[in-house]
């Protein structure tokens, strides 16, 4: 299977504090990936990384064949990268209506207007929010917002979809829906995922593979059988135990 | 027996002490903003005949419009300026954009009188650079347009530069991993600032609108002027100038009606989650050009104070200016310092009802915006029409009214500075101390008060200086002897030697320069 997302011994510093620290990873086309970690331990920097919004002090990123950042230099724009993004405050631009949030970036990419709203027209029905096109993000109800961020992400047909722990500040029964959705939408099209989250169960909701961050470094990788088989460090032995205790998804 | 008294009546004050804070700073007010208004439309009313007369003939309406038209002109300048500018000091990676910015920005601390003396000093007949020709396009509506919006832009700058750094960067960051950054500018990031560019637009036109400086020495005809002659000048006719600023009043609250639809509390909810650290946007191939750019504005604002220096020391200026300064620094230094202070204080508390929607808290923003948009014409005659009474002549007749003119018309400085600060911070900080008995001033003084000390530092700052720079209001009724500097160099220009009113000019910009350099190094150093 080729691979969708590689990153090659990245490593990223702010002055003395190194955030990443010589990081391996290889995601396949199609492939949903979870990237598990506490806080401050350097998910969100990796996905800044692939999003060509920071550039590695060290080390290689690629997208798809082509390499997009290296040793310190962003080599192709994140415009130009072929990703999407929904970050955990969902960053909806709150001047432009439902309709507008989802065609800016369709008519960035240069698709035809009739094309366009088929495509959000399409979308919108599919995330159940058609005869919403008009409305403000203000005027709409927290899931709702959920979902226009998800569908303005899709919406695109990105190479990579990556989730910047986009369901942290939902309440339990929202998030269990909104993981129903995100996971039918996800394996409707056919993308490669990227999920950072720190709760393993909501990972695993999406998931196939799991790659574990603490301190800059991913200290493990695989699926839940290879974590549960040899819990690398306490902190993945706490994740398992916490399902544990929690049950399954 | 006392104490058991004492204890109830302690409580039942605290409960009140916020209502009672707001009832002293809203009556303060009502008489120092809210009476001037109103005193103006009593005096209108009472002389209606004369008013008339006065506005019968055709002479005020052309003047009016050509105020305006100027006025426009100078905003649609600024804006066009200012706008790539705040882009590039906001969201590029141009090269010394720090300290450009502040060089940029220097002149919109400075009476916008003195900026045009100095541009008389390089444009003039025998200016720097002058010659007949570019005097003539100074002299005349061109240069008033030129001299203004060099010294506005600035404001527009600096509030889009805020603007779009006070915007959650996720919101860029999700726009342009499908967009160009101009497509990202133009598409999602200027127009969710939209609230901060109309605030710059508002600000431009209103202190246009109200110039009296400029436009009487480039002698261009102005409405601010014919309002002027009538109290103090060659025309004078008080009552006719209460006539003449009726049409300014619907042109004051069309500006207030525009504030409240474009700006007022209107906020996205643009400030998210995340920390508000960003990547600057790259200029790549543009980054020389637009740097240069930068600094080619900052040079622009400078250009005339240097023209001063050189022609203050040029003409022996500076040997002499110590015989003409008199106490004018001296008064200048204490009404701003005790404006500020009362803009300030007022600001901590309706700022803190706006912020937190406290009844009634609404009446008086709209009080402070209208005063600060109203022309100063239309306030300094109204604090004329208040305070010009044989009771109040310890006020009138003293410096004292040049404080209350500033706090009249530059209330709005802390109510909205100090609003904003508190409308950021989480209401629950207040609750946690209310939960353990503290009342709103144990709050106030405990809580807020330090939390925000740098944030108020700069209200006080902020307002103190533009206390400094007036000349509209303060020219209308200075007492004998209590003029400002602003007054002493506007008197002083019409017969004053040039070198010495160039070098005057120059202790005003280096007293401010002060203030401003030793408030910011005051405020660096307090850390919360």
């Amino acid at each position: 299977m080729s691979t969708s997302l590689g990153l090659e011994g990245v490593s990223l510093r702010f002055g003395k504090q190194r955030v990443l620290d010589a990081v391996d990873l290889r995601v396949a086309s199609g492939e949903l990936l979870a990237v598990l970690g506490p806080s401050a331990s350097g998910k969100t920097s990796l996905l800044r990384v692939v999003l060509g919004f920071a550039a590695p002090s060290a080390g290689t990123v690629r997208v798809g064949e082509r390499v997009v950042s290296r040793d310190g230099h962003t080599l192709v724009a994140p415009e130009d990268r072929g990703l999407a993004v929904v970050f955990q405050d969902l960053a909806l631009w709150p001047h432009l209506t439902v309709e507008g949030n989802l065609g800016f970036g369709l008519a960035a990419r240069g698709v035809r207007p009739a094309e366009r709203a088929k495509r959000i027209a399409a979308m919108l029905q599919r995330v159940s929010l058609a005869g919403s096109e008009r409305r403000h993000p203000g005027e709409l109800s927290g899931g709702e917002r959920q979902r226009v961020a998800i569908a303005r992400a899709l919406v695109l047909e990105p190479r990579a979809l990556l989730l910047d722990e986009p369901l942290a500040n939902v309440d339990v029964d929202l998030k269990r829906e909104l993981l129903v959705l995100l996971r039918e939408l996800v394996r409707e099209s056919g993308a490669t995922v990227v999920h950072v989250t720190h709760d393993l169960r909501e990972a695993m909701a999406i998931a196939q593979r799991f790659a574990v961050m603490e301190a800059g470094r991913i200290v493990q990788q695989g699926g839940i059988a290879e974590l549960r088989g040899a819990p690398a460090t306490p902190f993945v032995r706490s994740l398992l135990d916490d399902l544990d205790d929690r049950g399954s998804p | 027996m006392a104490a058991a008294v004492g204890r109830p009546l302690r409580a039942a004050l605290r409960q009140a002490e916020e209502r009672l804070a707001i009832l002293v700073a809203g009556t303060a007010l009502l008489v120092l903003a809210g009476a001037p208004l109103v005193a103006l439309l009593a005096e209108i009313a009472a002389g209606w005949q004369q008013a008339l007369a006065v506005l019968a003939s055709a002479r005020p309406f052309t003047l009016l419009l050509h105020s305006l038209a100027i006025a426009l002109a100078v905003t649609a300048l600024s804006l066009g300026f200012g706008i790539p500018l705040g882009v590039l000091v906001g969201m590029s990676d141009a090269r010394g954009r720090g300290p450009a910015v502040l060089l940029h920005a220097f002149p919109v601390f400075l009476p916008p009188f003195l900026l045009a003396l100095g541009w008389f000093q390089v444009l003039g007949a025998r200016g720097l650079a002058g010659s007949p020709r570019s005097s003539g396009y100074l002299f005349g509506e061109a240069g008033v347009v030129f001299v203004l919006a060099a010294t506005f832009t600035p404001i527009v700058t600096i509030l889009v530069a805020i603007g779009l750094q006070a915007l959650d960067p996720s919101l860029e960051e999700a726009a342009r991993v499908s967009a160009r950054p101009a497509r990202v500018i133009a598409r999602i990031l200027l127009p969710a600032s939209a609230p901060a560019i109309a605030l710059a637009g508002l600000l431009v036109f209103s202190l246009s609108l109200s110039e009296l400086g400029v436009p009487m020495f480039l002698r261009v005809d102005s409405f601010p002027a014919a309002v002027f002659a009538r109290l103090g000048g060659v025309d004078y006719a008080p009552g006719e100038a209460f006539a003449l600023v009726l049409p300014l009043v619907p042109v004051a609250l069309a500006l207030l009606v525009l504030e409240r639809r474009f700006v007022g509390t209107r906020s996205f909810a643009v400030l998210g989650l995340r920390s508000q650290w960003r990547e600057r946007l790259p200029l790549g191939p543009w980054r020389g050009p637009l740097s240069a750019a930068l600094w080619l504005s900052a040079a622009v604002s400078l250009t005339p104070v240097a023209a001063l220096v050189w022609r203050g020391a040029a003409g022996g200026g500076f040997a002499a200016v110590g015989s003409w300064l008199g106490r004018a620094p001296w008064n200048s230094l204490w009404t701003a310092g005790a404006g500020a202070t009362l803009i300030v204080a007022i600001g901590l508390v309706v700022g803190h009802a706006v912020a937190r929607r406290a009844k009634g808290a609404r009446a008086l923003d709209t009080l402070c915006v209208l005063s600060f948009v109203a022309p100063a014409g239309v306030l300094g005659v109204g604090v004329i029409a208040v305070w010009n009474r044989p009771a109040l002549q310890w006020v009138y007749g003293s410096a004292w009214i040049l404080v209350v003119g500033y706090v009249a018309h530059y209330a709005v400085i802390g109510v909205r500075t100090i609003g904003s600060l508190l409308a950021q911070t989480s209401i629950h900080i207040e609750e946690a101390a209310a939960t353990v008995g503290a009342g709103f001033w144990r709050r106030m003084s405990r809580i807020l008060v330090p939390l925000h000390a740098r944030g108020i530092g700069f209200a006080w700052l902020l307002a103190l200086v533009f206390c400094l720079r007036d000349l509209e209001m303060a020219v209308l009724y200075y007492p004998a002897g209590g003029e400002p500097l602003t007054v002493r160099l506007f008197t002083l220009e019409a017969n004053g030697p040039e070198p010495v009113v160039a070098a005057l000019a120059v202790v005003h910009v280096v007293i401010t320069a002060a203030l401003l350099g030793l408030g910011g190094f005051a405020l660096r150093r307090t850390t919360v």
